[in-house]
């Protein structure tokens, strides 16, 4: 008998009453009370953390906004010299004592909440400081260049502290940039460029798809899966917004999404499958009001439709229970 | 190469839209720069005398004014019951300021000439040089991106070739109150 089939074996004799888990677990040397009282260390452990970092967010929050109403109240009164001071000056104030206690007080998340207030400051400062420079507003090249060179200092400071904090300031901004550039290189109003947008944010969703990819198990573990789920939503949003356009793209959809399906399993990421599978039930509705309503009326349409729609909803959710929800971590 | 080999795919991550905006990049100024032309021209500029804001409606009277025959710059008496903006001012009367540029192509760079000077050239008063690039205006509103940023729409002039586009630096351009209708192109540059 292999370990497989004791196992079974096991569990079918547990199941049916013949054996009682207490009597399996004093042979093989596990009290019942011992394990309920690790259990419940750990499950303390985990509320006292999470009602820290609750309490770390809702701080962080209330003096967010307390900076915004005092910013906002003596705004016109500071002058410009002033309002540089209270943006971008307490920003980099804030982001250097982050910094500083990253390094102090590593095992505290007091570092990252002072780096989160920092997040917001430092940018805002920034273009503030611009304006209040008086920088020329015919060209968007000096915007473009402030938010690069916010996206190299949180670059820096994500290489030095390696905490995901960082790391996503530094993919905002980054994005952000990305953006800017190319809306500085183009010539003409950003709406006329509707394609060009629409292959940067496919590329931009692939990128964040591969950065939660490399991030997988590292120190920005907990980022792996918001940058699926936004990965996925660029990618998508992005790809969807050319079927309007062409054939070929509505017919590269259905593989599209049904890629981001099968890839979703691959790496065990419910955000991917959410919002692959809601692409996927938007594609059809829009292919059945572009080809079906017309011919075979809405009603009927929209019966056929009803039933795709819960065909793919339960698809998504079984291959969730199969493949995603019985792994270790779903990202 | 191990670092490349350990990180490839962090690498891979930053390089694709850098490839994508550096393909966008080349095929956006690699045309421009690839434009070019032997010859210089001259153009006109109308305003209302206080040398910064321009007129909306000097169009009419440079064309009244400027005209291009036999391969020189001609001036022409302006009709004294002309009104070209209709504001109740004749064109005589309203104290127009116009004034001549000679736009070198090659530093894409111009200077003010006399009327003197510029009737002293030699020049083809069609808007395509003889060797077929010509000066085309697009209309320009690159500032609206950002909500710091939200700059005044504006005219800007070109080169044009095909699709080849290259933007002219003219004198003032940079003011937003610069418009179409304040410039006139009088022709390109035969013989000096």
């Amino acid at each position: 008998m292999n370990t497989d089939e004791l196992l079974q074996e096991l569990s079918r004799k547990v199941t049916t009453g013949e054996i009682r888990k207490e009597e399996i677990m004093r042979r093989i040397g596990i009290s019942p009370d011992v394990r309920q009282e690790h259990e419940h260390n750990e499950a303390s452990e985990r509320a006292h953390l999470s009602l820290t970092k609750i309490l770390y967010v809702l701080g962080a929050s209330i003096a967010i906004l307390g900076i915004i109403f005092f910013v906002a109240q003596i705004w016109n009164d500071i002058g410009s010299w002033g309002r540089i001071l209270v943006t971008l000056g307490l920003g980099f104030f804030i982001a250097g004592s982050g910094s500083s206690l990253l390094v102090s007080r590593p095992e505290s998340h007091l570092g990252q909440v002072f780096h989160v207030i920092a997040g917001f400051l430092v940018p805002g400062g920034a273009l503030v400081a611009l304006n209040e420079l008086g920088t020329p507003t015919d060209s968007l090249w000096p915007v473009t260049i402030t938010i690069g060179m916010v996206f190299l200092f949180y670059l820096m400071l994500m290489v030095s502290h390696k905490k995901e904090v960082l790391t996503f300031f530094a993919l905002v901004n980054g994005t952000a940039f990305l953006y800017l550039l190319v809306e500085s290189i183009l010539e003409g109003p950003f709406y006329q460029h509707d394609d060009i947008y629409a292959y940067l944010s496919m590329v931009v969703g692939l990128s964040y798809l591969l950065f939660a990819y490399a991030f997988r198990g590292g120190w920005n573990k907990n980022l792996v899966s918001v940058l699926n789920f936004f990965g996925t939503v660029g990618f998508l949003g992005a790809a969807f917004s050319r079927v309007f356009e062409s054939d070929l793209w509505e017919l590269l959809f259905f593989l599209l999404a049904i890629g981001g399906m099968v890839l979703a399993v691959y790496i065990k990421s419910r955000g991917m499958l959410v919002v692959s599978t809601f692409f996927l039930i938007g594609h059809f509705i829009y292919i059945t009001n572009e080809y079906f309503a017309d011919s075979i009326g809405w009603p009927i349409s929209l019966v056929v439709l009803g039933f795709v729609i819960i065909g793919l909803g339960y698809t998504s959710i079984t291959i969730n229970k199969k493949y995603i929800g019985s792994g270790v971590m779903p990202a | 190469m191990t670092f490349i080999k350990n990180h490839f795919v962090v690498i891979l991550a930053f390089m694709l839209p850098l490839l994508l905006i550096g393909g966008l990049a080349i095929s956006t100024y690699l045309p421009s720069m690839l434009l070019s032309t032997e010859y210089d021209f001259v153009y006109a500029t109308c305003g209302d005398g206080t040398n910064y804001y321009y007129e909306y409606n000097c169009e009419t009277y440079l064309n009244s004014l400027y005209m291009v025959e036999n391969g020189k710059l001609l001036l022409r008496d302006i009709n004294p019951t002309q009104d070209s903006d209709s504001d109740g001012t004749l064109d005589v009367a309203e104290n127009y300021v116009t004034r001549l540029f000679l736009h070198d192509t090659k530093a894409n760079e111009g200077r003010e000439i006399t009327l003197q000077e510029a009737q002293s050239m030699g020049l083809n008063g069609l808007v395509t040089s003889p060797d077929g690039v010509s000066v085309e205006s697009a209309y320009n509103n690159s500032g609206d991106f950002f909500i710091f940023f939200n700059g005044s729409s504006h005219y800007g002039y070109y080169l044009t070739k095909g699709s080849k586009k290259s933007k002219l630096n003219l004198v003032n351009d940079d003011d937003q109150y610069y418009y179409r209708d304040s410039f006139k192109f009088i022709g390109w540059v035969i013989s000096k």
